[in-house]
């Protein structure tokens, strides 16, 4: 018994927790956006997410070595049907809306938040409201209190951010991130989760494409 | 930037460099290989007008030659070279037979009965055009016959040669001269096109939407407004978004997108508009003229990828059950890897199949899989490529060793997939039976239909009433679950009462339905009332069935928790019993620290011991050495002794010899010596 406790810090893996979080809201209100200004620090036009898209980080916070695995998720409506295998282990959500675009806001308490009721497994998953785009803040349509409001009446983190000028952007993970360390039910899944990949696994290759042959 | 204006991303740029070469080189061998086909079984005379035609595409580089921005906007129709019809001949006989093999299989489909028919029609008709076409040819007028099967079966008996080269040919790429024309071709735009029907269409103020001619007529409820605004704004949001900064996407390209999306939008309101169509349209718009480019995404949505862009995505969700299913049947281990890791193929798949494949392969891969694709009809190329996609990484992807690296290796390698040839050849000698494909998704339908029914009715329990429902029932099961030991019989009998109640009162529905009926065909003008009491039954049904589904769920959830019960019970048990072993582990564990301890001890002593016993060695040596000494020492006195003792012997020897002497001198002389010695005496 003492013997596996030990071996779990013994692992060649870098990290010591693997959370899932997974980004949602409406179409254009700049989840890729905030994803690409946090994982490459570049803005960017970036093409619609069709389905799901995904990334990888790794980041240290309050000592831990953590890989975070953001799932981006498309936001026209229709794609929702496809969504819901997505909430599954989700650790942290984070609920994106557009300040200068009411309906992104509303939508989030009409559709987004009871999407998030209906298909997430997990009772503590932190949940996060970012109002992006304040680098426009004269035609802004969502004040700050009515974020504040929203996040406190639904028991949210709140930030607002922009992906453009990167302000928050850093923060809104890490706060997240901070959260969800905090909560021990979603630290010790994560560890449970951990645990089961360190199965025996031989070093990733470099990847290696389309062979040789050119014919 | 690629030779056909996209940018590429950064990471792939020494990859792209090094396959640059590789790509002119296939496409001049492209090229030649299709000059020549068509030279042999087109028309000379019109080849020799392509030809010239073609020299002038290529010599605007590689990107193929695009009318300029006034010209596109006068002129949006283009008609195809003529050298193409022999093409375009067998494609549309080709089709044809598809059509009727199908047929059977899509008439089960409650969904598109309509559209079939009048799909079907429209073959029927092209083909009749073609036909015709066929009387003038020189190469085919000979198989005409006047029964229309007849000629058709003889066309498909003689065509079959050129079927195969041309089929070959296409898979190793369509020459970037020829593609945007060939692949009007291949999707049979001119057939479809409906002269008048786009403008007709780019005019019509958007709410009057129903009914055009090409017979895609819909359901009795007018798009709504909001619904048309929907659209409209989606996609206003992603004209900026389609390929952004591609230098043909100026700002008459952007326009140009947004009259063809609107107008499909408009044109085929059960799609609208869905994110992906916006990559379609704007490459066909690269390669083609703008109506062109309509009428050829319109097959391809409503033809190729029927019912997968509507608003629930029906068979988009079908094909992914069903590439699981294959994917695993091919990579039985790679799949499992897959499950290890809890990620789900189709969360790749899916945005693959969705974008067919725009964006996620570098772009000579992307169109030549299109290629293929377009020119089989069908969307059975998706899975060929999917699969080539899993055969060609597996190695890679058997590595990673948790979900994120898993995602990332899939899209990283996905991503640098530059070696299209190698991945179309794997693809089209990989998964050929559409039958096959057409048997699993009648399999998958039932399934998927029944998720989307049991999303909207979760999604309508939370809207309905505020979720008081939701909350009154889980306030039950809440109080259920603290005392489910006791009442749980009891309460299934009351909840089964329920049940039963609510049945009748479906019953009672009904019961009554007829009846109403009956009164409203006396008199006429009570229609409204009775459409209202409808619609109230109707809403009334669909609450009871809302409620009752909400009882079943309850029923499940109580099962549920009970087995969870169960389970933590186990899970108790198990947890006691571990850690009776872990106290007994650490029982044990001291014992062995006190054995150990004692052992030491016992060391420890052995040790001293042995230390004393080397001391007391020591001791001995010692005084067997002063022994020694001592003996020597009493050795030399005794030998001293003795000498002393001779000595001593020697001397009474000596003393008694010189006494005898005295006395025999006494004796001798005693005259001499006596007296002075006895004279005292």
């Amino acid at each position: 018994m003492a013997l596996s406790s030990s071996s779990s810090s013994v692992s060649g893996n870098e990290f010591d927790h693997l959370f899932k979080i997974l980004l949602i809201g409406d179409s254009g209100v700049g989840k890729s956006s905030l994803l690409l200004r946090f994982t490459a620090d570049t803005f960017d036009d970036l093409s619609p997410t069709i389905g799901v898209d995904f990334k990888l980080k790794l980041m240290t916070l309050e000592g831990k070595r953590l890989k975070l695995t953001i799932w981006d998720t498309a936001g026209q409506e229709r794609f929702r049907t496809l969504t819901s295998s997505y909430y599954r282990g989700a650790q942290g959500v984070i609920l994106v809306y557009d300040v200068t675009r009411r309906d992104t806001f509303t939508n989030l308490q009409d559709v987004w938040l009871k999407e998030v009721e209906l298909y997430s497994t997990n009772q503590d998953c932190v949940k996060l409201l970012v109002g992006n785009k304040v680098d426009r803040d004269s035609e802004r349509a969502v004040s700050q209190h009515e974020g504040i409001a929203f996040a406190r009446k639904y028991g949210c983190l709140f930030l607002e951010s922009s992906a453009k000028t990167r302000i928050n952007v850093q923060q809104c993970f890490e706060e997240l991130v901070r959260k969800i360390l905090e909560t021990p039910s979603l630290v010790a899944e994560a560890k449970s989760v951990k645990k089961n990949i360190l199965r025996p696994g031989n070093e990733p290759p470099p990847p290696e494409n389309a062979g040789s042959c050119a014919c | 930037r690629d030779m056909y204006g996209f940018i590429l991303r950064p990471q792939h740029l020494q990859r792209y460099r090094e396959f640059t070469s590789i790509y002119k080189e296939e496409e001049a061998e492209r090229s030649e290989r299709w000059e020549h086909f068509l030279r042999t079984y087109g028309d000379a005379a019109d080849f020799s007008a392509t030809k010239g035609a073609e020299k002038d595409a290529s010599s605007d580089g590689e990107v193929n030659a695009k009318p300029d921005g006034e010209n596109r906007v006068v002129q949006r129709w283009g008609e195809l070279r003529p050298s193409l019809n022999i093409v375009e001949q067998g494609i549309a006989t080709n089709a044809g037979r598809q059509q009727h093999a199908t047929k059977p299989l899509e008439n089960g489909d409650v969904l598109k009965t309509r559209k079939t028919d009048s799909g079907a029609s429209d073959i029927d008709d092209s083909d009749d055009e073609f036909y015709d076409v066929d009387k003038s040819d020189a190469v085919a007028d000979s198989l005409v016959s006047s029964d229309q099967s007849d000629s058709e079966s003889a066309i498909h008996g003689k065509e079959s040669p050129w079927r195969e080269e041309l089929q070959f040919l296409v898979r190793g790429g369509v020459p970037m001269a020829l593609r945007g024309e060939l692949w009007q071709v291949f999707v049979r735009t001119k057939t479809r096109r409906v002269e008048g029907h786009y403008e007709r269409l780019l005019e019509k103020p958007s709410s009057n939407g129903n009914g055009n001619a090409n017979g895609y007529t819909h359901h009795d409820e007018p798009p709504s407004v909001p619904a048309q605004e929907k659209y409209v704004n989606q996609i206003e949001k992603d004209l900026p978004r389609t390929f952004p900064g591609h230098p043909a996407l100026d700002e008459d390209g952007r326009n140009a997108l947004r009259r063809l999306l609107t107008a499909y939008a408009r044109h085929n309101p059960d799609v609208g508009y869905c994110q992906a169509m916006n990559f379609f349209a704007g490459l066909l718009l690269l390669l083609m003229p703008e109506e062109n480019a309509f009428w050829t995404l319109t097959g391809i949505i409503d033809e190729y990828f029927q019912g997968y862009y509507s608003e629930k995505l029906l068979e988009a969700q079908v094909d992914q059950l069903v590439f699981e299913e294959l994917a695993r049947e091919q990579f039985p281990r790679l799949i499992s890897h897959f499950e290890s890791l809890g990620v789900q193929i189709s969360w790749m798949s899916g945005p693959w199949f969705l974008s067919i494949f725009v964006n996620v392969l570098p772009w000579e891969s992307v169109l030549r899989v299109w290629d293929v694709l377009l020119f089989e009809g069908n969307r059975t190329m998706l899975f060929r490529t999917a699969l080539a996609l899993l055969e060609l990484h597996a190695p890679a992807l058997l590595a990673s060793r948790d979900a994120g690296d898993c995602i990332s290796v899939m899209q990283t390698v996905t991503g640098a997939t530059f070696d299209s040839s190698q991945l179309v050849l794997t693809a089209c000698m990989g998964f050929q039976k559409i039958e096959r494909l057409e048997a699993l998704r009648t399999k998958y339908r039932p399934i998927v239909l029944a998720t989307l029914d049991e999303r909207a009715a979760e999604l309508r329990l939370w809207r309905s009433s505020q979720g008081a429902l939701v909350k009154k029932l889980s306030r039950k099961f809440s109080s259920l679950n603290t005392s489910t030991k006791e009442i749980t019989t009891a309460e299934i009998i009351a909840e089964s009462g329920d049940i039963e109640e609510i049945d009748e009162e479906d019953e009672e529905i009904d019961e009554k339905d007829p009846a109403d009926l009956e009164e409203q065909q006396r008199p006429g003008e009570c229609l409204p009332r009775l459409f209202q009491e409808c619609t109230k039954w109707f809403y009334r049904a669909e609450e009871l069935d809302v409620a009752l589904m909400e009882i079943v769920k309850d029923d499940n959830r109580r099962e549920l928790s009970a087995k969870v019960e169960s389970l933590e019970a186990e899970l108790s048990t198990v947890k006691q019993m571990l850690s009776d072993k872990q106290e007994q582990e650490k029982a044990m564990v001291q014992v062995m620290l006190r054995i150990e301890q004692e052992q030491k001890l016992t060391e420890d002593a052995r040790c001293f011991a042995e230390q004393d016993a080397a001391a007391q060695r020591h001791a001995a040596t010692v005084m067997q050495e002063k022994y020694e000494q001592l003996m020597d020492k009493f050795a030399a006195l005794e030998k001293r002794a003795v000498m002393a003792e001779t000595m001593l012997e020697a001397t009474l020897q000596y003393e008694a010899g010189q006494t005898g002497n005295l006395r025999r001198q006494k004796e001798e002389e005693p005259s001499k010596w006596s007296w002075p010695l006895s004279s005292p005496r």
